[in-house]
């Protein structure tokens, strides 16, 4: 039981570092209700707690229960003065879409879901290979010694750890390790469970704020939280699914600034995007996929290609520390590398590795649930009604995801086969999970009446 | 002409969106049943599973356990585990792994001569110079040397 109070102060904290931010962003704080706003909150909170902590842990102060609870503090108290401060709209100036019924139902189940999963992931052993021997024994240094200063970030005996991973997974489950007070092997993956919680919560606001039906709310939030591939590929412990939730979240936010142009969109898009660079490096390469192929449209009346270009700078600019540590205490990748590319004859020599690679990643995206047929009739519904600027947005960025992922395998030094069998399946998971959170926004049908997609309010 | 193309889009639009919310929320139903019966990780947990999956590893649990209590705190251990980076995932370097998280605080060096205990789950030739100055052989199965004069704080 005093796990369980500890477990929910923890997620509380985040929640109240969330609401905080989410409550000094004023427009997107008009157009939320106060159950949007505690979801939402939650969302961000968790992103934020978990960019925070990878930072800190590269000065050994990772974060625990109580400095997470203070963090929280202070950003409801700055949120709160900063909303105060703000002029008060004429009522109806602001509209709110209601959170009514459907929405509850839909939560309830999410939320239903996640908890049953964490009551079956308290009881089951890390029993997976990468995240036995990477993700958890990372978490478990972090914990120890509460920074990289663990000989497991820089010490040579420990290179077949993937040393060059990024710090946020570990650092939130240290962070629920340091608030347990103990190293718990059986619930340290609990924090993937949270994680699913806060991405459930958060997706049904955005989604609302796009204009989505409840049923299609519905279908994409229950569709993801209740999969037996996601939850199962949760319980291995590895941050495949954790950075796929973040892509995803970001494509739905850097595809509602395509339609207008606002910037808060970008702010929760920098939010999203870089918690997943800072999960896995192919997080990098989605990002930059993504702020690519939104580059490649016209932007919206309002909006200008800067801003997508500031928005990635500032989304890289959260990885530069951990590049820094990377580079200097050389944690290269041993499997591949980006010099690799530079080198021609290298490259032609290995050129028989292409076909093998573009066909087990076609072969694996589709195998993922049924997310693709989904995202493609939800691709069909968008052409018929008139969205072609997001259905171009999401299959370019799927596009130079799929062709960055074929030459990673071109380019790595593993034996094809072995390395196709031993990651093609988890590494697209951002691109499947991805496809099927879009399908929302691409098969919503926004009613005459509609309230506007953008948080910004009407009089705004 | 135009209207009627438009009115024809208008209702595929319609019939496809209801297609979508149809059979999504079938599926969502489906995926929801399955959820609740126990899901595909509910025979993992079953099984138990303590560690990865023996094909990697050769030591057990109660192995581990056992090496865990001949270790001081402070303790540097290497693990004797030849292949070179990059090598394709063999047991022994599996063994090497699998203890680097599980004997955590303890720190695990990436060679003997920074060791205070050697740990051969293989029974691998060891380098002349440990066999000369491990004195102590800590244990019989498992082979783990403490080197001569070397130790933790314990």
């Amino acid at each position: 039981l005093i796990d369980a109070v500890r477990l929910v102060g923890l997620n509380g904290a985040y929640a109240g570092l969330g609401v905080g931010v989410v409550l000094a962003v004023g427009p997107l704080r008009r157009r939320l209700s106060t159950v949007d706003l505690v979801l939402l909150g939650y969302c961000v909170g968790f992103c934020l707690a978990g960019i925070v902590a990878a930072q800190l842990a590269l000065v050994n102060a990772l974060p625990g229960l109580w400095l997470n609870v203070a963090f929280a503090s202070g950003s409801l108290a700055i949120g709160a003065g900063i909303a105060r401060r703000r002029p008060r709209l004429p009522r109806g100036a602001a509209p709110t879409v209601a959170w009514g019924l459907p929405d509850s139902a839909i939560l309830a189940t999410a939320l239903g879901v996640v908890g049953l999963t964490a009551v079956r992931f308290a009881g089951l052993p890390l029993g997976a290979w990468d995240g036995f021997a990477i993700w958890a024994a990372k978490a478990r240094a972090l914990q120890l010694w509460g920074g990289v200063s663990a000989p497991l970030f820089h010490d040579p005996a420990y290179v077949r750890t993937h040393m060059n991973y990024p710090l946020l997974l570990p650092s939130l489950e240290a962070g629920e390790l340091r608030a347990l007070g103990r190293v718990d092997g059986m619930l340290l993956h609990l924090e993937l469970i949270s994680l699913l919680a806060a991405f459930a919560a958060g997706l049904i606001v955005l989604l609302r704020l796009c204009g989505t039906s409840p049923a299609t709310r519905a279908v994409i939030v229950v569709g993801v939280v209740a999969s037996p591939a996601v939850l199962s590929n949760l319980a291995t412990n590895y941050a495949d699914v954790p950075l796929a939730l973040f892509i995803a979240l970001g494509l739905v936010t850097l595809g509602a600034w395509i339609v207008d142009a606002d910037k808060t969109w970008l702010f929760l898009t920098w939010l999203f995007f870089s918690a997943a660079i800072l999960t896995k490096n192919e997080g990098t390469l989605f990002v930059v996929a993504a702020f690519a192929s939104a580059m490649t449209l016209r932007p919206a009346p309002g909006g200008h290609r800067r801003h997508l270009v500031a928005g990635a700078a500032a989304t890289l600019a959260v990885g530069m520390p951990w590049a820094v540590f990377s580079a200097v205490n050389h944690l290269t990748d041993q499997d591949f590398s980006l010099a690799q590319l530079e080198r021609p004859t290298f490259m032609l020599d290995r050129i028989d590795r292409i076909t093998p690679a573009a066909g087990q990643l076609v072969h694996d995206i589709t195998a993922w649930d049924i997310f693709w047929p989904a995202f493609a009739l939800a691709a069909v519904i968008a052409l018929f009604g008139g969205r072609t600027r997001q259905v171009r947005f999401i299959i370019v960025w799927t596009a130079l995801s799929y062709l960055g992922l074929v030459t990673v395998y071109w380019a790595s030094r593993l034996p094809i086969q072995e390395h196709l069998t031993n990651s093609a399946g988890r590494v697209v998971t951002s691109i499947a999970i991805g496809l099927f959170v879009f399908a929302a926004p691409l098969a919503s049908t926004p009613r005459p009446s509609a309230q506007p997609t953008s948080p910004r309010p009407a009089t705004a | 002409m135009a209207e009627h193309v438009a009115r024809v889009r208008l209702d595929c639009h319609r019939a496809l969106s209801l297609v979508f919310v149809v059979a999504g929320l079938a599926a969502a139903a489906i995926k929801l049943g399955v959820a609740l019966a126990g899901g595909p990780h509910a025979a993992a947990a079953a099984d138990g599973l303590a560690l990865p999956p023996g094909a990697m590893v050769t030591i057990s649990p109660a192995e581990v356990e056992r090496v865990r209590s001949l270790l001081r705190p402070g303790d540097r251990f290497y693990v004797v585990a030849p292949g070179a980076p990059g090598a394709v995932m063999s047991p022994i370097v599996g063994d090497r792994i699998l203890l680097s998280f599980t004997l955590l605080p303890n720190v695990m060096v990436d060679g003997p001569g920074a060791a205070d205990v050697v740990i051969d789950s293989h029974g691998a030739p060891l380098p002349r110079w440990i066999m000369r100055q491990a004195r102590v052989r800590l244990d019989r199965d498992l082979v783990v040397y403490r080197i001569a004069g070397r130790g933790g704080s314990g």
